[in-house]
């Protein structure tokens, strides 16, 4: 095709910037919650209570982090939550109950949930388990551990780790710098080898095979990293609420997947990424802080997010299919 | 999507939020009974569940009592259900605490993992006061149940019944929350110290509700062919439910103190055991509250209630450290009452009636 054919209006058309549609709708939705938020509780703008809040997402924004992983190599974890109660109450029980070298038995309670989350890859990659199938049974089990551990509430956290997240760094609260510190991990991870190999597995496993990338071992390493983020949530909420309890990590099994879902990292695989994931897992915690400000009956809370996980499939489906539509 | 798209997307998400406002909270204790002149006292009431038939009639006796000639004129009732998580309580707590109401009284998810917020509330100035399941906070004031004096007094009227000896079903409550872990840790020491002869063939989960726990013991029916009897925490009624529906005898039973359970004893003259731990806990907080703000004095803890019921049919000697009261009708059950009420329903001055405990 020669140039004199092309039409004058689109030789001279400039290149449009390319916008990132899922980015755009989930820093927008945020956006407007925190908007929202802060018009109905002026006291909210004050970094102490910001702090507060962020601490109260923090166990959550672990777990979803936890959930991406597994979603993005075109999986799930069920059993973050028996990986976070078993960290939770480690943290609780045991480290705790210990005196002196707090930190060192944090890292065995972090090696814990790697080597848990490690157990799941092995099912998964190693012996072939559908992801569903085997962190449903790891999950149960996770729990058992979890009640054996600590059969209710209760337990004494190390001072330590309260001081750390009541505490600031430069004037800012921890739990934002923790905040910043996970967003940055994940931008390492992303842009190393391996975060490729990880997209690579999740959007076509035989091509990435094809191409020399170690499948299993990836697989088996990203369960095993969920398994870290997970236990770093439980040891997040015990260092929140002081103590420790073994049923503490269902609740978050489904609040992960909806901010996985919310965020926009498809679940089959391949395509996008933890900061969405917190991101939209913000925005659940806002939504649970708006209806808590306006005194709202705990059943709209959970109807908000039950329709705003429906508006953000909905709306992601219509982009996937009119990005489909224009492929040739 | 276009950008137009995406800023109607989140139009309608906060829009969604701001429509459901309409259906919004809940504000009693004179709330638009126009109240007294002098400044009225405002108590945010915090619970985490409502997913039983115990929690929505203590919700109810606390606005009774707030919205009561007494103290509608001094009390300012906001009631917050968050979700039944420690997490979203916390989460609700802090937005409470950022409005700063006088007190804040607390059902809690639990008993240690609200502590530090609650701490937080009381720098701040507020009054914690915990009832029914009670916090640890040591700044917080407390009207707990004696869970220990409870299961003991259960578990030696059962083995009274039976004479030591006899095979019994167990009732293991909600795994992972301090009152189950109590019953059963105390149900299975004075078994083993008290009464060796009986021997627990078989367990199950109540979960405080009536469906777990008719399916609970359905199934060690079908397991067991003889049981003399069964000791539980929750619903007498389910339990003569599954026996009659299995065709089996009925044997001396444990549970707590519903209004079902209770006229089924009574009419069908069945050896029955009910723990006392009526709602009306939350009016007693309300008044205590006052009494506190205003500057009187109040222990730091306080067993709200100590008498358990027993069932005409069900009478025995046997060694109790609370109080015990035979079932008297109109009095601590009501035959013509609903099977959900919690009882007694009333308390001190007040007259309560079902349906203000029912909310209707």
């Amino acid at each position: 095709m020669s140039t004199a054919t092309v039409p004058v209006e689109r030789r001279l058309r400039l290149p449009r910037p390319r916008i990132d549609w899922g980015i755009a709708v989930t820093t927008l939705l945020l956006a407007t919650l925190v908007v929202v938020d802060l018009s109905l509780q002026p006291a909210l703008a004050d970094i102490t209570q910001i702090g507060l809040l962020v601490q109260t997402a923090l166990p959550l924004l672990f777990v979803a982090a936890a959930q991406t992983l597994a979603v993005l190599v075109r999986g799930i974890d069920l059993s973050v939550g028996g990986v976070f109660a078993v960290a939770n109450t480690m943290t609780a029980v045991w480290v705790g109950a210990a005196g002196g070298n707090h930190q060192l038995l944090l890292l065995a309670v972090l090696v814990a949930g790697l080597a848990m989350g490690a157990i799941n890859g092995v099912l998964i990659a190693g012996l072939g388990f559908q992801p569903f199938i085997a962190t449903l049974g790891t999950w149960t089990a996770y729990g058992g551990v979890a009640l054996m551990i600590l059969p209710s509430d209760g337990g004494a956290v190390p001072l330590v780790l309260t001081s750390i997240l009541n505490g600031t760094v430069a004037g800012i609260p921890a739990s934002i710098v923790i905040v910043a510190v996970l967003l940055l991990a994940w931008r390492v991870l992303r842009t190393s080898r391996f975060g490729t190999q990880i997209y690579a597995v999740g959007d076509d496993e035989e091509r990435a095979r094809l191409n020399g990338t170690p499948v299993r071992r990836v697989r088996l390493l990203v369960y095993a990293l969920a398994g870290l983020c997970a236990a770093v949530g439980g040891i997040m909420l015990a260092g929140a609420t002081s103590t420790g309890s073994p049923t503490a990590g269902d609740p978050y099994i489904l609040m992960s997947l909806s901010a996985v879902v919310i965020g926009g990292t498809s679940l089959r695989g391949g395509a996008g990424g933890v900061g969405l994931s917190v991101m939209a897992a913000f925005s659940l915690i806002l939504i649970s802080d708006i209806a808590s400000a306006m005194n709202l009956d705990v059943w709209v809370s959970v109807a908000a997010s039950a329709l705003l996980l429906l508006v953000m499939v909905t709306a992601r489906a219509l982009v996937e299919r009119r990005a489909e539509g224009r492929t040739p | 999507m276009s950008v137009r798209g995406a800023t109607l997307l989140a139009a309608a998400v906060a829009g969604a939020l701001t429509l459901s406002s309409c259906g919004s909270g809940d504000d009693s204790g004179g709330a638009g009974s126009g109240g007294g002149s002098g400044k009225r006292h405002e108590i945010v009431l915090s619970n985490n569940y409502m997913g039983n038939e115990w929690r929505p009639q203590m919700v109810n006796v606390a606005k009774f009592v707030a919205g009561s000639a007494d103290y509608r004129d001094k009390v300012k009732l906001d009631v917050r259900i968050s979700d039944a998580t420690p997490a979203a309580q916390i989460q609700s707590l802090q937005s409470v605490i950022r409005k700063k109401p006088d007190a804040i009284m607390i059902d809690a998810a639990s008993a240690t993992a609200l502590n530090p917020t609650l701490e937080q509330a009381c720098k701040a100035g507020i009054l914690v006061f915990s009832f029914d399941q009670v916090v640890t906070a040591p700044c917080a004031y407390k009207l707990p149940q004696d869970y220990e004096a409870q299961a003991t007094d259960a578990v030696n009227w059962l083995g009274t019944q039976l004479k030591g000896k006899g095979k019994i079903l167990m009732d293991t409550g909600l795994p992972g929350i301090p009152l189950s872990e109590t019953y059963v840790k105390v149900w299975k020491k004075v078994l083993a110290e008290k009464y060796p002869g009986i021997e627990v063939v078989g367990t199950f989960s109540s979960q405080y509700a009536p469906g777990p726990e008719l399916q609970g013991v359905s199934a060690q029916l079908a397991r067991n062919p003889k049981i003399d009897g069964i000791l539980s925490g929750a619903y007498v009624a389910s339990d003569i439910k599954a026996l009659k529906q299995a065709g089996r005898p009925m044997v001396p039973m444990t549970g707590l103190d519903f209004n079902g359970g209770q006229k089924q004893c009574a009419t069908e003259k069945l050896k029955c055991f009910f723990i006392g731990a009526p709602a009306f806990v939350s009016g007693m907080a309300i008044e205590r509250i006052v009494k506190v703000l205003d500057g009187g004095q109040q222990p730091k803890q306080e067993v709200y209630f100590d008498t358990n019921y027993v069932s005409e049919a069900g009478q025995i000697d046997f060694p109790h450290t609370q109080k015990l009261e035979t079932l008297k009708a109109g009095e601590n059950y009501y035959p013509d009452g609903a099977d959900s009420l919690v009882t007694p329903i009333s308390f001190g001055a007040h007259d309560i009636t079902a349906a203000d405990v029912l909310g209707k």
